[in-house]
């Protein structure tokens, strides 16, 4: 496993982490009405930047663990960090992915938005989702190109 | 990833009239991951012009000497 495959893996746990934390705390919260209130768009706001912190820790912490899990069971106590053009070709087609699926996400918020009488909390929870999915299915392609070859 | 040819290799015939060179031993002379070796070994991914002219210089050998377009699929 390269370094850039090892990161991925890290990032698809963190993308898979934060999609539990917004289907079962966020979304709840929606649907019951939670952020229907005056400064409800503030509350929603304030619950996603949240994640953005404790989302970076995670990264950090989970990339030495799985650093430490892989020089553990190749008995490698120094892993390769080396990152080249194959990493970066299929970093490429990673983020076209990425920026696809969240691109989608975004017009199917703005044609809610627009034509659909959608409220501001839903759009921008759509939005969110998109970009949230976008960067999982960003990482599953990474990582079925890295068993491709 | 669909194309219509394949980039055939000698690498792994080269590697082993190298001292039974290993993939991780090419990998650090040319600057790449062992799994891009392997990719490249078995014709699943088609290396820059630079990463061919590299590997063909640590075995002393033309690039085509190295990397041709394989139409068939194999060496």
């Amino acid at each position: 496993m390269s370094f850039e495959d090892r990161s991925n893996l890290v990032m698809i746990l963190i993308n898979l982490a934060m999609a539990v934390y917004f289907g079962f705390w966020i979304l709840p919260e929606v649907f019951s009405g939670g952020y229907a209130g005056a400064d409800g768009l503030t509350q929603w706001a304030q619950a996603v930047l949240l994640v953005i912190p404790i989302a970076i820790v995670a990264t950090i912490v989970l990339t030495i663990l799985v650093t430490i899990g892989y020089a553990i069971a190749t008995q490698n106590a120094k892993p390769s960090e080396v990152v080249d053009e194959r990493d970066r070709a299929i970093g490429v087609l990673g983020l076209r992915i990425n920026l696809v699926v969240a691109g989608v996400g975004f017009l199917l918020a703005l044609i809610g938005l627009a034509f659909l009488g959608w409220t501001a909390i839903v759009v921008l929870n759509l939005t969110f989702l998109g970009f949230m999915a976008g960067g999982l299915a960003g990482d599953v392609t990474k990582f079925v190109l890295y068993r491709q070859g | 990833m669909a194309r219509k040819h394949r980039i055939g290799n000698a690498i792994r015939r080269l590697r082993f009239e190298h001292g039974e060179m290993t993939q991780q031993q090419l990998a650090d002379a040319v600057g790449v991951t062992r799994q891009t070796i392997v990719a490249m070994e078995q014709s699943k991914y088609s290396p820059s012009l630079e990463l061919a002219f590299l590997v063909a210089d640590v075995f002393g050998q033309k690039v085509d000497e190295v990397f041709w377009l394989d139409k068939e699929g194999g060496e």
